[in-house]
């Protein structure tokens, strides 16, 4: 890790680890589970000192649990969709880039279809095919569009280092192009991919907070961010801490990522 | 001296530029007499554009300026110099493509300044700007004017450039690198339109170049720069005729010239004269996609070319931008596309190799780029990147062989073992090529290509990486395939020389009988073209200097002989019939109908 | 730019048919039909309402059948809502969906691009530090948080403008939900806006503009402008999908009877020729965005007009 993070990037850091930690550590730290029903404390608003630190939901589920748990899938689905993503989206984009003609033509014109289709047809598409709450359906739904943009991104760079010399000096010297693709292109793109990928990690939580806000996501008993808002959205007017917390989590979570990501982005940007 | 001094026009002292720690210009003080030119030369890093910019005002807020510039009097560091720019005093930069709007018509960018500062209305300014377009003689105005930049060629657009920045009259022109970008006969005609304006207009005139000819053609003061300081400074003639200071001397002996014949020439054959490549009719078509419906038009970048390369030979290819050399050299290579012909490397015909078969030939020819920075991959050290062809290609190689032997490349191209360890981004230009040379002959090649390997470098560290070019001729009897634009530097390194135009070979044969004898109007005319670095020779060259226009488009070449339109010896039969390649003396051929009447009208004066 | 036109034109026709065979076979293939929702029906009731609906033709007939209506226009009847067209159900709610989208991405263009390119004039200042804070924010927070937030705040705290539902006519009910839509987009621009300005001042015929004299209107207006405009251009596309998808959850949160809960509704009850005439109008409608945003984009950039 080279020296020379800026400031945003740096607090964007401290704070993910900061929740990543919280959010592991949270069953030995709170004494309730994200399903444990309180019958004297519902709907009861947070009180630090006391029974429930961020309040109950209506049902009277201690909402500390809930969120952390939430908080705990959103990881899980955000980091490992992009990691999914970035490996297809960088075999997509370094193959169509490097071998060019037809096979590029083809490749990224699927690539323009599917991206010109909004992305909501797509989850509305899944969603009737596979039953309810199915992870399954969340991965594909996430997946089937987080890939395009990493594509489209690799794969100019791609072309853009395919006509730089040491390239041309690569297969001059005998190399042969598989070890030209690994050796050479994905070293190179490997700054703006890193970024990008950490860029992609709020894109991949806010989908899947979307499709759980649509009912489409995580099913009861299980909570995510995007239907804890759900439920909060619907209790507004008479308890409002049921929205903020699981808001408030949500927008540090992608807030930070994006932070991160954009300094990383710069930095890949600044050393070309 | 007589009389009082004339008042001087630009006055600049102790001027010094810095970026935090970094002193770009350290206390430079020049000054420039009305209607007079100062030429500042230095290399890459001198500091001598900087110093300009900061006089008109452009460099960006990080930067600290201090000292004393004035315009006749008027403060040109302050907040009142802004009503001086591109009025009283303008600037024309390096490259003309990057430096004119794109999405604007020249002739609008030309009239731009009139509509500024002389408050004129569009229509009247455009009519002023045509009037401009006349003065530094383009041609074809009306349509001009309507164009857009890419719509032009280099050349159109330096003088657009200058159109521009004569708009509002300025007393001063300050001429950033003004011919480096263009071809060799296009830079000819540029300098000669720059010195008739300075001399119709009375105008001052600053010119910032690397270029010692250039220096020649226009100055007649010359303040010499290295590392943000004027080292010396003098009257052109005394500068480039008796330098003083050891940076200048230094300098001027690196600039490969012309007028050196034998003396300092490193082309000497060596082994025996054993044919190595031998390359029969190769052709290079291009398919280009034409605008709207059309069906695509055929661009034919390499035409029925034919060459021979020996044993320890350097072969010279030159010609200017488009003529095709760089496509052939990568053609023979099979690096590129090749559409027909017959490429026969140590007596086996690699034209139609594929695969498996193709990669092993590749260990005996390898090539060395034109941009040092973009040969070698950022994210590899350097030893990474010299051993790579060893893992390719002798995968027999072990671990400490290979070791040794890349650390042997390195001594051998004149770097420490301390380079190992880095990247690219830790090298300067210079040492970057040598890596890129190393990586070439690790593999000990038959044939080194050399595409404009020289080009992009400073001129002292030309000198040295054309002499490690002759020692690997020497030493390994490696054939050298030199490409470059540059006629100086190929009689410098190579024993023969082929001269091309849009795609054909014009003319062929021994370096000195060409250079000495030239019988193709073409070759005349890159000879005439190459500035002398004799101030008074090369001011007369300039004015006789009679070849106009610029190559014509690959994709639209002239029927018949393709350079009869800009050839001072054309007739009819010329656009009719295409010229074979004729003997002229023992390996000496041209391609060109009328050589033999040409022949006794005298050949451009170099000894 | 006539031919260039016609060609963008031409090449849409591909990717339309693309996206309805696509979207057909897919819905088709999918487990479960409109009629297995209800309670189980008599097979032969069963097989009439298919011959009805012309379900018991082989795939491949119903595909060209269906291909054929739609070239005149015709999207079918709906399988839920027996009594109307999915034409008639659509042109109920689309032009309200409408109204809401082309509000919000205006507000977005038009406060994003003078946003961003203030940010840029005054690059690394506070105020270029704030607003792209400010951008960071908006681009992070998702409609469904925004929403209702904002509904809290402006409607039930304060009560400025009115939430819940729609009145024809009573524009009070739009700002919250179009603000909502637009700041993500808006947010974006301004990122865009600024950074493609602040390459674009770098560049040398900035430095050409410079050297002539030019004042700092002119070089913005004359020089700059165009270039740094291109990114946000080629945004626009994307910028389109992003509230056509929004708009659903606006109408959600905000209880809009738009067009948008035909869509989820028609798949959750496989409503065929609703979901199907959604996905038609919303692609259309998409490309075109998609085509304008091209030709604005070769109207910049006379270099792209060759390709």
């Amino acid at each position: 890790m080279r020296r020379g993070m800026n400031k945003g990037t740096r607090i964007a850091l401290v704070a993910l680890g900061l929740l990543a930690m919280l959010a592991l550590l949270a069953p030995w730290i709170t004494p309730y589970s994200h399903e444990y029903i309180d019958w004297q404390h519902q709907a009861a608003p947070p009180q630090l000192e006391g029974a429930h630190w961020l309040g109950t939901d209506r049902l009277g589920r201690d909402l500390f649990a809930r969120s952390m748990q939430a908080l705990r899938v959103s990881l899980l689905i955000g980091v490992l969709a992009s990691l999914v993503s970035v490996c297809i989206g960088v075999a997509w984009g370094a193959t169509a880039g490097y071998l060019g003609g037809r096979v590029d033509a083809v490749m990224m014109r699927f690539v323009d279809i599917v991206y010109a289709l909004p992305y909501i047809f797509i989850v509305i598409i899944l969603s009737t095919l596979f039953e309810r709450g199915s992870i399954a359906a969340l991965f594909i739904a996430i997946g089937a569009v987080g890939w395009l943009t990493m594509a489209r991104i690799v794969r100019g760079q791609t072309l853009g280092l395919r006509h730089r010399e040491f390239v041309d000096a690569a297969i001059a010297s005998g190399v042969r192009t598989p070890q030209i693709l690994w050796r050479h292109i994905v070293p190179n793109v490997a700054g703006p991919v890193v970024a990008y990928a950490t860029l992609a990690i709020p894109q991949m939580i806010l989908y899947e907070s979307f499709l759980s806000f649509l009912g489409l996501g995580v099913q009861e008993p299980f909570a995510s961010l995007g239907s804890l808002i759900n439920e909060g959205a619907q209790e507004m007017e008479s308890s409002p801490w049921m929205l903020l917390v699981p808001a408030t989590l949500l927008t540090v979570l992608l807030l930070a990522f994006n932070l991160l990501g954009d300094g990383l982005r710069a930095r890949a940007e600044g050393e070309r | 001296m007589t009389g009082p001094r004339p008042q001087a026009l630009l006055s600049v002292e102790e001027l010094s530029v810095s970026y935090g720690a970094t002193e770009a210009v350290q206390s430079v003080s020049l000054e420039i007499l009305p209607g007079r030119c100062l030429g500042i030369i230095g290399e890459s890093g001198a500091g001598k554009t900087q110093a300009f910019l900061a006089m008109m005002g452009l460099l960006p807020p990080q930067a600290r300026v201090t000292g004393r510039a004035s315009l006749e009097g008027q403060d040109l560091l302050g907040a009142a110099a802004a009503t001086i720019r591109g009025r009283r005093m303008a600037m024309i930069f390096q490259d003309p493509m990057t430096s004119l709007t794109p999405h604007m018509r020249i002739g609008d960018q030309i009239a731009e300044p009139l509509v500024t500062h002389q408050g004129q209305g569009w229509s009247e300014a455009r009519r002023h700007a045509a009037a401009l377009l006349e003065q530094v003689r383009m041609n074809d105005i009306p349509r001009r004017l309507r164009q857009y930049p890419h719509e032009l060629s280099g050349g159109m657009r330096q003088r657009a450039m200058i159109a521009m920045a004569l708009a509002c009259d300025p007393k001063l022109l300050i001429a950033d690198e003004p011919t480096t970008a263009l071809d060799v006969s296009v830079q000819a005609q540029i300098l000669a339109l720059l010195r008739q304006l300075v001399a119709t207009r009375g105008m001052a005139l600053a010119v910032i170049t690397h270029d010692m000819g250039v220096i020649a053609a226009l100055a007649d003061d010359v303040a010499v720069m290295r590392e943000g300081r004027v080292v010396e400074r003098g009257p052109v003639a005394r500068i480039l005729g008796a330098p003083e200071h050891a940076y200048t001397q230094s300098l001027l002996a690196a600039t490969p010239r012309m007028e050196d014949v034998g003396a300092g020439s490193l082309a000497a054959r060596s082994g025996c004269e054993e044919t190595r490549l031998s390359v029969r009719g190769l052709r290079v078509n291009h398919s280009v996609r034409a605008s709207g419906w059309r069906k695509p038009l055929t661009l034919v970048a390499v035409d029925d070319v034919s060459l021979r390369l020996d044993t320890g030979e350097a072969l010279g290819i030159v010609g200017e931008s488009g003529c095709g050399k760089s496509t052939l050299s990568r053609a023979l290579l099979r690096l590129g596309p090749l559409t027909t012909g017959e490429v026969v490397w140590l007596g086996r015909p690699i034209e139609a190799l594929e695969g498996e078969e193709l990669r092993q030939i590749r260990a005996g020819m390898q090539i060395v780029f034109q941009d040092p920075f973009a040969s070698l991959d950022p994210t590899m050290t350097v030893e990474d990147i010299v051993a790579e062809p060893l893992r390719a290609l002798r995968p027999d190689m072990d671990a400490a062989h290979r070791a040794a032997r890349v650390a042997a490349m390195l001594r051998d191209v004149g770097l420490g073992p301390e380079y190992a360890r880095r990247r690219s981004h830790e090298l300067s230009g210079g040492q970057c090529q040598r890596v890129a040379i190393a990586r070439a002959m690790v593999l000990e090649p038959k044939l080194l290509v050399c595409d404009e390997a020289v080009s992009a470098l400073d001129v002292s560290i030309q000198a040295q990486l054309l002499e490690l070019f002759a020692t690997i001729k020497r030493d390994h009897g490696t054939s050298i395939l030199f490409v470059s634009h540059n006629l100086a530097v190929v009689r410098r390194l190579c024993e023969r020389v082929l001269v091309m135009y849009l795609g054909r070979v014009v003319e062929e044969g021994p370096t000195e009988e060409v250079f000495l004898r030239p019988r193709h109007p073409y070759t005349r005319m890159l000879l005439e073209a190459v500035p002398l670095l004799d101030p008074v020779r090369e001011r007369a060259r300039l004015e006789a200097f009679v070849v106009q226009g610029e190559t014509p488009s690959a994709v639209d070449r002239p029927p018949g002989c393709h350079f009869h339109t800009r050839c001072p010896a054309a007739q009819s039969a010329c656009a009719e019939r295409s010229p074979e390649a004729e003997p002229v003396a023992a390996s000496h051929q041209v391609a060109c109908l009328r050589w033999r009447e040409i022949a006794g009208q005298g050949a451009p004066k170099i000894s | 730019m006539l031919t260039y036109t016609l060609r963008r034109i031409a090449g849409l026709v591909p990717t339309l048919f693309i996206l309805v065979t696509l979207s057909f076979f897919i819905i088709r293939l999918s487990p479960g039909g409109p009629f297995d929702q209800q309670q189980a029906l008599p097979p032969e009731i069963r097989a009439n309402l298919d011959a009805a609906y012309g379900f018991d033709q082989p795939l491949l007939v119903q595909y060209g059948r269906y291909l054929a209506d739609v070239s005149q226009g015709e999207l079918g009847p709906s399988l839920r809502y027996k009594d109307f067209t999915v034409n008639e159900l659509i042109a109920r709610g689309l032009p309200l969906s409408l109204t809401i989208g082309l509000a919000a991405a205006l507000l977005a263009f038009f406060t994003g691009v003078p946003l961003g390119a203030y940010a840029a004039w005054r690059a690394h200042t506070v105020s270029d530090h704030a607003i792209m804070g400010f951008s960071t924010l908006g681009v992070v927070l998702p409609g469904f948080v925004v929403g209702p937030l904002l509904a809290l705040l402006f409607g039930i705290y304060w009560p400025v403008f009115r939430v819940g539902g729609y009145e024809p006519g009573v524009v009070s009910f739009l700002v919250l939900p179009v603000i909502t839509l637009a700041l993500p987009v808006s947010a974006y621009v301004a990122r865009l806006m600024r950074n493609s300005l602040e390459e674009v001042l770098r560049a040398n015929y900035i430095r050409t503009a410079r050297a002539k004299g030019l004042s700092s209107r002119e070089i913005f207006l004359r020089h700059a402008l165009r270039p740094a405009l291109v990114p946000v251009i080629s945004y626009l596309g994307p910028a389109v999908a992003f509230v056509v998808t929004g708009s659903l959850v606006v109408e959600s949160v905000f209880g809009l009877p738009g067009s948008g809960r035909f869509l989820v509704q028609g798949a959750v009850d496989r409503d065929y020729p609703m979901v199907m005439g959604m996905i038609l109008v919303y692609g259309v409608l998409t490309l075109l965005c998609n085509l304008i945003a091209d030709l604005l984009y070769a109207w910049l950039d006379p270099r792209v007009r060759l390709t």
